[in-house]
């Protein structure tokens, strides 16, 4: 990378819910444009982090800083502002299910820009298309498969042509060959248009595939076990449980 | 069966010993158990321990492999059942890597866990329970009363951008706790007008007074009734739905979503049911005057020897344009509360399936409650 602009930092980052902490004292960064992966067994927090990074929950204790604010102290406008610039894939696609595909993806367009119900409209069909979805504008969510409603969402997500998406376990309860066509269409987003992703997954086949970087996260040691890149992590990370579970090699 | 003092086997081989309140089972070093084993093992060990008074059990895993599956598992459910009935359970003789594996699976931590919450679930004092009650229903108000200050705000807003309100999503939440109310709210105030005027046709005509009956019935369903059975149905049919709705968005990550968009749930998913319930609930408020007028009017004129025409001339010089109005206005604020009731059940739902019921149970349950003191209140101010 040509450029290492640190886009999310996160420092001393204490999470989780009432009295129970989930990781202790974590701390990571985001380079523009890379795609960042966070892995680790359920229950470990992945989701948590999302939550925390997209603002939704406070932090226990630490900073998080994204394009150099710091989004723990700043106040609803300065986070609104900034979430424009988000996209998110949630597990389970979140499309509202009340509406059509269409006007899924237009709610944000709607509701943040002035342009003309036309432009909308296209604009949704260029977005439709870009997922592989050309034609089902009119459809319902509950009318579509789990991958087409993951890549409507993405979508969606895509609508407001965001610096940073973030994905939770975007290939959950799909099938192999699904679940691959979402990892090229991740890539090949992240080709055209740089931006930046961070991408919670436990599928080792999508790690290897599209991830720059790794860290993983674990339940018992509160921590990050290790972070690098996943290929060099196989090799020789200073952790053995990661190589063996890079390798495929942990049992239960 | 067994005897004190003696060792005894189970149906497959796993040694079980009693001394007075002390139960020991050992001998799972011999071989894994498998399905139709573990089901006698373990229904021979409840009846045992039902059957007899044991106080401790032991459990010896002296060899105990962690290729054992199945013994393991017939341990774990032991050790659980054995919670649940308040016996003190020990496990002996354990060796390091088993030590590890249980550690492992969190086997020693959730039991202890168990015992110290059937523990405080024994004996909860008095003073504990209504320290706890107080707290929650203090967090309760608090929860409300946030809640109430994010709808005002976010219905404020609407109020000056009407763009931005979802009038698609209004006029669906209208037809659906509107029109599609109509033949319920119709039958049941129908039935309410017959009953009361039947009884005010039977203990009046007793002094001759049955004609009073109309008047009677014209003001309590205009004045009350008509509005109050009107929330009634509204809160079965739309506040529970609310509640559901919202529920079911916040387990499949919707309102998340719809959060980190930017965009204010409380604008998008609160405020168009408000809009919709309190602009249909005075409508359905009118059509229950009207219903119970007319059930009234049959049981006074089968019952009480009145005549049709002479029922309604009298009911209609009874009614004022204000009494009506009393009933048309306390709807519209017991439509806003329970509109609201209802979405706050559902933004406090538990983020799994039975959490939706719950939502939907406790936003009728609340529902009723906060009408009956509204109303109460508001006959105050109306008088
Ligand atoms: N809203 C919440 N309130 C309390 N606990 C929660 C909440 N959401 C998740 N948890 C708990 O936090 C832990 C981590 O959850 P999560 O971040 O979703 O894990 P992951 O995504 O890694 O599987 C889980 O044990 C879960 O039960
Ligand atoms: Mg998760």
């Amino acid at each position: 990378m040509s450029e290492q602009k640190e886009v999310i930092k996160v420092e001393h980052l204490t999470i989780g819910y009432g009295e129970s902490v989930l990781l202790k004292d974590i701390s990571f960064s985001v380079m523009k444009g890379e795609i960042f992966a966070i892995l680790g067994g359920s229950g470990s927090g992945k989701s948590t982090i999302i939550k925390h990074l997209t603002g939704l929950h406070k932090p226990i204790n630490g900073k998080i800083f994204i394009n150099g604010i710091d989004i723990v102290t700043a106040d609803d406008f300065k986070l609104a502002t900034l979430r424009k610039s988000f996209g998110i894939l949630y597990q389970s696609g979140a499309l509202f299910s009340s509406l059509t595909i269409e006007e899924n993806i237009a709610l944000p367009l709607l509701e943040y820009t002035t342009f003309p119900k036309e432009t909308i409209n296209s604009i949704a069909k260029i977005k439709l298309n870009t997922v592989g979805l050309g034609g089902y504008e009119k459809f319902m969510p509950y009318e579509l498969s789990g991958g087409m409603k993951k890549r409507a969402a993405l979508a969606r997500a895509l609508a407001l042509n965001p610096e940073i998406l973030f994905f939770d376990e975007p290939s959950a309860g799909l099938d192999p060959i699904n679940s691959a066509k979402l990892d090229n269409l991740i890539l090949k987003i992240n080709n055209e248009t740089g931006v930046t992703i961070v991408i919670v997954t436990h599928e080792l086949e999508s790690l290897f595939s599209v991830a720059d970087r790794v860290i993983i996260v674990d339940k018992k040691c509160q921590c990050i076990l290790d972070e690098g890149e996943p290929q060099s992590l196989k090799g020789n990370s200073k952790n053995e449980w990661v190589r063996n579970f890079l390798n495929r090699k942990y049992l239960g | 069966m067994v005897q004190e003092n003696k060792t005894n086997y189970s149906p497959n081989g796993i040694a079980i010993k009693q001394e007075s309140d002390i139960l020991t089972l050992s001998g799972f070093d011999v071989n894994d158990l498998d399905e139709a084993s573990f089901r006698d093992n373990f229904n021979y060990f409840k009846e045992l321990l039902k059957a007899k008074k044991v106080k401790n059990l032991i459990i010896d895993i002296k060899n105990l492999g962690p290729g054992l599956k199945y013994n393991l598992s017939f341990i774990d459910a032991c050790v659980s059942f054995c919670n649940a009935k308040c016996v003190k359970v020990q496990i002996i003789n354990s060796s390091h890597d088993i030590d590890l594996l249980l550690k492992e699976l969190d086997f020693i931590k959730t039991h202890t866990e168990v015992r110290v919450r059937h523990k405080t679930q024994k004996s909860p004092s008095a003073l504990v329970s209504i320290g706890e009650g107080a707290i929650k229903f203090f967090n309760d108000i608090k929860s409300f009363l946030g809640f109430t200050g994010e709808i005002t705000s976010a219905m404020i807003y609407s109020v000056l951008h009407p763009r931005k309100i979802q009038w698609k999503e209004t006029l669906y939440y209208m037809e659906k706790t509107g029109a599609d109310a109509v033949p319920i709210v119709f039958a049941v105030c129908f039935l309410t007008g017959a009953i009361i005027a039947y009884q005010g046709v039977v203990q009046m005509g007793r002094f001759g007074l049955s004609i009073f009956t109309s008047d009677l019935l014209g003001l309590a369903m205009t004045k009350e009734l008509g509005a109050l059975m009107t929330s009634m149905v509204c809160i079965g049919r739309a506040g529970s739905a609310f509640a559901a709705e919202i529920g079911t968005m916040q387990v499949s990550e919707e309102v998340d979503a719809m959060e980190t968009m930017g965009l204010t749930t409380s604008r998008f998913l609160v405020v168009p049911k408000i809009i919709g319930l309190a602009c249909v609930m005075p409508l359905l408020t009118i059509i229950a005057d009207i219903a119970g007028i007319l059930g009234g009017s049959i049981s006074a004129v089968l019952k009480g020897g009145l005549s049709f025409p002479e029922f309604f001339s009298r009911t209609i010089s009874a009614i004022t344009f204000a009494n009506v109005m009393e009933g048309v206005s306390k709807s519209i604020i017991f439509a806003i509360l329970i509109a609201g009731i209802g979405c706050l059940r559902g933004y406090q739902a538990d983020r799994d399936a039975k959490g939706v019921g719950r939502a939907a149970t406790s936003s009728v349950v609340s529902g009723i409650f906060m009408i009956v003191v509204a109303d109460g209140l508001l006959t105050l101010v109306f008088n």
